[in-house]
């Protein structure tokens, strides 16, 4: 299963791209333990996910159909 | 149920000073509205490791950031009396000196329009998917952070 993720902010300066594709992830969990593997920064910086648009707090499963998204902080206003 | 209204807040660039007289302007027939209150976020020239802001570059998660708005904007209204309600932020490189941030808020009489304004400011800063990169006068830049 192929998956897209959006990267926004500051995140996007530390995995190098405004998007990125993963396989084979099935729960937010993963996700994140893989991203903060893939890239090491990351794991020393405070972002959230986002799956359709809302904040996951929990650890949601993920599907092809999912929109998945790197939340940094806010700064707008 | 009806059908939710997503609007789209953003502007690409600085929001005109023109723009923000015409919306007044455009309010003038409705002879119910007693008070209008505006919020306008201006670049600020703030100094950072002696270096001077020139910019703020604005990027967003539109969608999710539109219905975030969308969901506050109706929380807002069942929550004060007002009557209309237009917000606006710009996204792309916004000089120093320049607005890039718009709430207008109206109602009868000025409590409502006042406190549904600052309400709908702080919401926005704390709860919407923007993100400011201050650029300095030698390109470098650092993100921002809200408060």
């Amino acid at each position: 299963m192929e998956l897209k993720i959006q990267v926004f902010g500051n995140l996007r300066d530390i995995i190098g791209s405004n998007e990125l594709v993963v396989n084979d992830v099935l729960s937010k969990d993963e996700l994140v333990k893989m991203l903060n593997t893939r890239y090491a920064k990351l794991s020393g910086t405070k972002y959230v996910v986002a799956i359709n648009r809302k904040i996951s707090v929990e650890n949601d499963s993920l599907n092809e159909h999912s929109e998945v998204a790197l939340i940094p902080p806010y700064s707008g206003g | 149920m009806a059908e939710k209204k997503v609007k789209n807040i953003f502007i690409e660039g600085a929001i005109p000073p023109s723009f923000i007289g015409d919306s007044i302007a455009k309010h003038s027939s409705k002879t119910e509205i007693g008070a209008h209150s505006i919020f306008l976020g201006q670049v600020r020239s703030d100094i950072k490791y002696g270096k001077n802001v020139k910019a703020i570059e604005f990027t967003a998660y539109n969608d999710m950031a539109n219905e975030m708005v969308y969901t506050i904007r109706e929380a807002t209204f069942a929550k004060y009396p007002i009557t209309c309600m237009h917000i606006y932020h710009s996204l792309g490189n916004i000089k120093v000196g320049e607005i890039c941030f718009f709430v207008f808020t109206s109602s009868a009489h000025r409590q409502a329009a006042t406190e549904a304004c600052n309400e709908v400011v702080e919401r926005i800063k704390k709860e919407v998917p923007i993100w400011g990169k201050e650029v300095f006068e030698d390109e470098t830049y650092q993100w921002k952070e809200n408060k």
